[in-house]
């Protein structure tokens, strides 16, 4: 059974390193535009043969 | 630069009116039709010189990228502007505020597009970099509509860049608003980490809380529970310190302005929570309702979230700031032009307004053509010709060329700035208008308190060891997530539902003062008349083809709106060479055509006096100068607008508060009915005092207008809603904007908003259902933390699928979605 106390306690740690990592990149403004990227993805480098349609929003 | 191409070239283009056929086809640019005066490249049509500029100044430069993601992508160019437009951007103090970052080699600046609508216009603005090579990167926020350009300031001045964009069509938004007011808003970021924060510890305490919930091992109990108690206490710190401050403030902050609101009670909760479990735990060596706290606080974020709707693109705050330019044209005694920032023109000055520019200030006109389109100011349809010597006022519009006025009363001054200022005032004054929720809480929180004490002295009496747990049980189990989160949850996804009908409000709590709309005002022009679409309809004489001809011929030669509107109308008929044109702007114009002198135009054109009082905008028509008729100009409804106000006569009273004349009283009184107000030729001010004494007399008004005329109006009134034609179009302070082809659906809209707040009435009392079972519990002192794990968030589970579900079914029933 010690073993669990072990465990949770590494898995806390590596919970919580996450939860850190989140809330750096947030702050960092990372997930202020969720949107554009997901269109600028799709680009070619000249763009001529994208047929990616968004519409209007 | 490269934006006016060599005019014979595109004469050379010019599509000739005879091959009809073509000019039917879309230009590849904008896709609007290829009318007269369109060009022909290739197999490529153009409606304008405009549009065939950018074209090709696209495929030169390796940019055709932008046909091919979008069709028809393209924004016209407003129109062939020079350079000295944005002479201000030189300006070191202007320039300087507008940075956000400048070490004098490299400088960024995000600029405001609202034109910004497809992929094919962030694949353009993305790629800046291959028309100027000073350009190092630009990135789009598709969302919010901003562009933000780092490059090089010494290769590439700021002026440069504006006209850059602005000759590809995407000229930047840049005003008084938008300069010195540079703060980042990072409420969302915040809000997303508390939210965050409180996740992760209700998941983590959740599972921690696990054995207890099953029932633990007596022995393992005793050796390992109070590691997981410990941890739990650990967890919860974050939540309580950091995740639900923002109650605790909201309450704090209520409480000192003595209203008491909904985070009150919901905050005491959350505290007698957590004391109680840390007392618990320390003490006792019991469970603690850690779980039930975390999950309270996690649920009550995601609603916080949730009721954050915000449209990013549109602008709900514009003031008056925002419709004036950034800087003017002086003129000084040698006569020489100076650009200077608005704040520093002064009364004296002289200044140049030059075609399409917009006047900051009262001021007299010196010399030019001066024809002043005040539509957004007073509502007038028709611009106004003005003559040496006359007044001109701030947010007139001069169309055609540049005039030279003398400024006599500062910008901030002026008679529409103290409209502003007017309602500024008034919008104080008005008390703080108390949502359903918080006038619930100042009920609830009392009851909830005393209820608590009768029990806690119930149990000192008859079990004084019981007290103490049954008196914070009650204040536990009472708090009021689920109401708490059915306002949000109904009215957020109201607002969202109302976003997809193109009804876009600033924020949640529109939806319920539109609920209690009472009275609803009109503003007459573009509001329940189509902008720019009129149908001129000839009084007099019969004409005959060839006198049609006639005037076909020479009104085809003018841009004034007027002419345009005649000449759709006449479309089709034969084209007679003219000699001696000679057109005079805000007066008419006059020729020679097929051998016949023909002049049309004005009253004041054809020299006669306005005796009989003609208030309807009206073209007079005469040849060899005999008069035969005139045009009457009037102004197209909206469609479904008949029907609008029959459903909305139903429920509300319905007016008309119009600052134009009363020439089309008798049409509109035929759909508005007798008992409807109609109020025409109402200044700004007059619209602002009549909306105050509609509140004064307690009427909950709703104003639905466009301009800045209705600016006041719209401001003082319960609900202010502006008519746009897009989603980039200028619209003055309000709560809320509707696109005007959704314009039908505005009776169904107000009635979902009723909807929403039954909706919110019916999961009060659910929620308060399950507060009284919870209660039993309570007062007794049996509540153990199993129950509060499962009720709590129970309750609050069911009101937010419920509001959420209702308000789609009834949209669904209203026809919305």
């Amino acid at each position: 059974m010690e073993v669990m106390v072990l465990l949770i306690f590494f898995s806390l740690i590596v919970a919580i390193g996450f939860l850190l990592a989140f809330i750096w990149a947030l702050k960092k403004g990372q997930f202020d535009d969720m949107l554009t990227p997901s269109i600028r993805m799709l680009f070619n480098e000249n763009g001529k043969e994208d047929n990616n349609k968004i519409g209007e929003r | 630069m490269f934006l006016v191409k060599d005019m014979t070239e595109i004469e050379n283009r010019k599509i000739l009116n005879k091959s009809k056929d073509k000019t039917s086809s879309a230009c590849i640019h904008c896709g609007d039709p290829c009318g007269e005066g369109s060009l022909q490249e290739g197999d490529n049509y153009f409606c304008c010189p405009g549009c065939w500029t950018v074209y090709n100044l696209l495929n030169e430069n390796d940019l055709d990228g932008y046909y091919a993601i979008e069709n028809k992508p393209g924004l016209r160019p407003d129109r062939l502007n020079s350079v000295e437009r944005f002479d201000y951007l030189d300006k070191k103090e202007i320039r300087e505020k507008l940075f956000d970052y400048n070490n004098g080699k490299t400088a960024r600046i995000t600029f405001s597009i609202p034109q910004i609508h497809c992929s094919s216009c962030i694949w353009l603005l993305e790629n800046l970099y291959k028309l100027n090579p000073a350009i190092q990167l630009s990135r789009v926020n598709f969302q919010k509509r901003i562009a933000s350009v780092t490059f090089n300031i010494n290769e590439l001045s700021l002026k440069d860049l504006v006209y850059l964009l602005a000759s590809i069509g995407y000229e930047p938004e840049i005003n008084l608003s938008t300069v010195g007011t540079k703060k980042k808003d990072t409420s969302f970021r915040t809000l997303y980490a508390r939210l965050t924060v409180a996740g992760f510890s209700f998941g983590n305490v959740m599972l921690l809380s696990f054995p207890e919930y099953l029932g633990f091992d007596a022995e393992v109990e005793a050796s390992y529970g109070f590691i997981f108690s410990y941890l739990k206490i650990l967890l919860s710190l974050p939540v309580i310190f950091y995740s639900s401050s923002t109650f605790f403030v909201s309450a704090y902050k209520s409480i000192r302005q003595k209203h008491i609101n909904m985070d009150v009670p919901v905050s005491i909760g959350i505290i007698i929570l957590f004391l109680r479990s840390l007392y618990e735990i320390i003490m006792l060596n019991q469970a603690g309702y850690f779980d039930s706290m975390c999950a309270l606080v996690f649920l009550l974020l995601v609603g916080r979230l949730y009721q954050k709707k915000t449209y990013f693109h549109l602008a709900f705050e514009r003031d008056y700031r925002s419709y004036l330019p950034i800087s003017v044209t002086t003129i000084n005694k040698s006569g020489k032009d100076t650009s200077i920032p608005l704040d520093e023109l002064k009364k004296g000055m002289r200044i140049t307004i030059r075609n399409y520019e917009i006047i900051p200030a009262d001021s007299i006109f010196i010399k030019g053509q001066g024809e002043i389109d005040y539509s957004f100011v007073t509502g007038e349809s028709t611009p106004v010709a003005i003559s040496s010597g006359d007044k001109v006022y701030a947010g007139g519009r001069q169309m055609g060329q540049s005039i030279e006025l003398e400024i006599i009363k500062k910008p901030s001054r002026s008679y529409l700035m103290q409209l502003w200022e007017q309602t500024e005032q008034i919008v104080e004054e008005q008390p703080g208008l108390t949502t359903m929720a918080n006038k619930l809480a100042v009920y609830f929180t009392p009851a909830i308190l005393a209820l608590s004490l009768v029990t806690g002295i119930y149990w000192l009496i008859f079990d004084p060891s019981r007290a103490m747990n049954a008196a914070t049980a009650v204040l536990i189990i009472a708090c009021p997530c689920a109401i708490a989160l059915a306002s949000p949850f109904t009215l957020g996804t109201i607002q969202r539902l109302m976003g997809k009908s193109k009804l876009f409000l600033k924020d949640e709590s529109v939806v319920e003062k539109m609920s209690r709309l009472s009275t609803i005002i009109f503003d007459k022009t573009n509001t329940i008349t189509q902008s720019g679409a009129a149908t001129p309809v000839f009084v007099g004489a019969d004409l005959s083809e060839e006198q049609k001809s006639m005037i076909y011929s020479l009104a085809r030669q003018s841009t004034h709106p007027l002419s345009v509107l005649i000449t759709d109308l006449l479309k089709g008929s034969k084209i007679y060479s003219i000699k001696n044109y000679n057109e005079r702007r805000g007066l008419g114009l006059e020729a020679d055509v097929n051998g016949y002198y023909i002049k049309i135009g004005s009253h004041k054109w054809m020299g006669i006096k306005n005796k009989d009082k003609i208030e309807i905008t009206s073209v007079l028509v005469s040849i060899d100068n005999e008069i035969l008729g005139y045009y009457r100009i009037a102004n197209l409804f909206r469609k479904g607008l008949t029907q609008v106000v029959s459903e909305l006569k139903k429920d509300y009273s319905i007016s008309l508060l119009s600052g134009d004349n009363d020439s089309e009283k008798d049409r509109i009184a035929g759909m508005f009915g007798t008992d409807a107000e109609l109020l025409f030729n109402r200044s700004p001010h007059d619209k602002l005092s009549y909306i105050n004494s509609q509140i004064n007399y307690g009427q909950q008004t709703a104003m639905i207008g466009d301009g800045l005329n209705d600016a006041g109006a719209l401001k003082a009134a319960s609900v202010g809603i502006t008519i746009a034609e897009n989603n980039s179009s200028f619209s003055p302070a309000c709560d809320g904007i509707l696109i005007a082809s959704e314009f039908r659906h505005l009776p169904q809209l107000l009635k979902l908003s009723s909807d929403g707040i039954k909706i919110i009435k019916v999961s009060f009392i659910i929620s308060l259902l399950y507060n009284i079972i919870g209660l039993t519990f309570a007062v007794q002192g049996t509540l153990s933390p199993v129950i509060a794990a499962v009720l709590m968030p129970a309750s609050s589970v069911t009101v937010v699928l419920l509001t959420t579900l209702a308000s789609f079914v009834s949209a669904r029933r209203r026809g919305l979605i």
